[in-house]
């Protein structure tokens, strides 16, 4: 069963704040902003199940967020299930912006509550780059940072759900990290001052959805190394496959 | 025999009917620092008549030497079980009595409970002891360390819980179990988020609004009573089923948010508070912009209780009035 389907009971309300009505309003402005704006292209999406718990893994990247909306709409699209994308606490804490992206299906990114959304049979998304993936420069785009502390792999092993890679090229694109300002807010949750394009730019994007890895199959042991081991196998098969989809898309615009 | 402190307060108002309808429970002493009266229009001695389980001792919890009385009471009449619920429901500007009370009338509740060699304790607490902040799980579970906000009312309930938690886990022939109650929908006199949603116009904050969980005040009383029923052991989330984002409860209940930035409105709210204009704390707000849900599957799995309410009908029931017409088996003598 999809785990939307537990959601909608008598209370109507999902218990991590997305707000269905809302998300059936915007659904049009996506259509417009996938189709028309930004021309997703999406393969592999065959590779997302019907229903059950699954981790979708991406690649990170725009100073704003914008990869983790284009996410949520177009793998929702084409794949039928809700996608919950798990975000920062300095995006999640933004007035307004951390309210919306909840409404829209949003959670703030933990353990705790990934391994719950999961228990749930949700469809998750983890970018495991963070707050590094937001704050690479233009310089650095479609190269994948260090994948956190492997703490999706530690995720699915506990939870069973199989990893998706999912590589996506156009985030940096849409929303290129100019400079930084840093050293002003040090005492603030939000480590530098993006300077970027408010809107997004209208950059062509590509995402791919590779095939499922049972990280229980895979590393049985549970070792620290294994685990270490285990997202950087995926994070190198991210990055090939963004390589590919840069090469394959031509020009960014 | 069960025994209960704070008896005559909202929440004990709602138990004690349903102890005293408990066929396991032979009889029921309420202890409170008023007399035996639940309405101004009843006469203790004809309620007292008229309900044949209960007595009825008055007892000031936070005076010297009210942990020997109480603990005299309770020999004497060999309760089984002691129910805490003499806690305040809402912040105060009597902080000197509300520490007293709290704190060291929980503190003399422990001693009794020693001296008395009380089975069971079931004491109150809140679901706000958490504290509201960003970094909180959506889902806040019973392990999730208690850190209110440096807010005296909350501060000294965090400490009634702590003392009641330590008290258990040092003396472990007592079982001993709290309870962490969410926000509750009753009356308004003596419930805080009643009384706050009561208002026509109702302060938020601009730019969040986080998940609430509302239950009814008899949802809390009948959570109450399956605790000691089935001897729940350790901290519980005693909270309502479902949730709402804050800005829905609102709407639902057609009250006009009154939107402030969160430094600013904390500042002002701190101002009023402090000139003991306003019976919120500033702190308060952090509870309008931050989630504090927990989850009551704890509750559920343990003893078996949900509550009967969810959060839509609790608000419909609180707009139209109509649990002022609820079942109060206490009112009148009959």
């Amino acid at each position: 069963m999809n785990g939307h389907e537990q959601v909608a009971d008598a209370i109507g309300f999902d218990p991590f704040g997305r707000d269905p009505e809302l998300c059936e309003r915007m659904r049009p402005r996506f259509d417009d902003l996938l189709d028309r704006w930004l021309k997703v292209q999406v393969e592999g999406i065959e590779h997302v199940p019907a229903a059950g718990r699954v981790l979708l893994v991406a690649s990170h990247g725009g100073a704003l967020p914008w990869d983790a909306v284009v996410l949520l709409a177009a793998l929702g699209r084409a794949s039928g299930r809700h996608v919950r994308p798990l975000v920062e606490d300095p995006v999640m804490t933004a007035p307004f912006l951390g309210t919306l992206l909840t409404r829209l299906g949003c959670v703030r990114a933990s353990q705790d509550n990934a391994a719950r959304l999961l228990e749930r049979d949700e469809t998750v998304l983890v970018f495991p780059e963070g707050m590094q993936g937001l704050g690479k420069l233009w310089r650095q785009r479609h190269k994948l940072m260090r994948f956190g502390r492997g703490g999706f792999v530690r995720l699915a092993l506990r939870t069973k759900a199989p990893i998706l890679p999912v590589a996506v090229v156009g985030a940096e694109d849409t929303s290129p990290l100019l400079f930084k300002i840093g050293g002003l807010m040090k005492e603030k949750s939000l480590p530098y001052i993006p300077v970027t394009p408010v809107l997004p730019l209208p950059a062509r994007w590509r995402i791919r959805v590779g095939a499922p890895i049972d990280a229980n199959a895979e590393i049985p042991e549970h070792t620290d190394i294994a685990v270490s081991t285990l997202a950087t196998r995926v994070r190198d098969q991210i990055q090939r496959d963004v390589d590919v989809l840069v090469q394959d898309r031509g020009s960014a615009y | 025999m069960v025994a209960v402190t704070g008896a005559f307060g909202s929440i004990g108002r709602r138990l004690l009917p349903l102890l005293e309808a408990d066929p396991d429970i032979d009889r029921v002493v309420a202890l409170d620092i008023r007399p035996a009266a639940v309405g101004r229009d009843v006469d203790p001695a004809s309620f007292l008549a008229a309900h044949g389980k209960l007595s009825s001792h008055t007892l000031d919890l936070a005076q010297t030497g009210a942990d020997r009385e109480l603990a005299e009471v309770l020999e004497r009449e060999g309760a089984g079980a002691l129910i805490h619920l003499a806690l305040l429901s809402s912040p105060t500007h009597a902080l000197e009595m509300a520490h007293e009370l709290e704190t060291i009338g929980t503190l003399h509740v422990l001693h009794a409970v020693a001296a008395a060699r009380i089975g069971y304790l079931l004491s109150l607490s809140s679901a706000m002891c958490y504290g509201a902040r960003p970094s909180n799980p959506a889902w806040i579970t019973e392990d999730h360390p208690l850190d209110p906000p440096p807010s005296r009312s909350l501060r000294d309930k965090a400490d009634a819980d702590r003392q009641v938690r330590r008290f258990g886990d040092e003396h472990p022939e007592h079982t001993v179990a709290v309870a962490r109650v969410g926000a509750v929908l009753g009356s308004a006199d003596d419930h805080f988020w009643t009384r706050l949603l009561g208002r026509r116009v109702v302060p938020a904050v601009l730019g969040y609004d986080p998940l609430l969980q509302l239950m009814v005040q008899d949802d809390v009383a009948g959570a109450l009573h399956a605790m000691v029923r089935a001897r729940a052991r350790g901290p519980f989330n005693v909270v309502g089923r479902g949730v709402l984002p804050y800005s829905h409860v609102l709407s639902r209940l057609s009250r006009v948010p009154l939107y402030v930035p969160p430094g600013i409105g904390r500042s002002l709210l701190g101002a009023l508070w402090t000139a003991q204009l306003s019976d919120v704390p500033r702190h308060f707000l952090d509870y309008l912009r931050w989630s504090w849900v927990c989850d009551g599957e704890r509750l559920r799995a343990q003893t078996g209780f949900a509550p009967a309410v969810d959060v839509g009908t609790a608000l419909q029931l609180f707009a139209t009035g109509a649990w002022r017409a609820g079942r109060d088996g206490l009112r009148g003598a009959a």
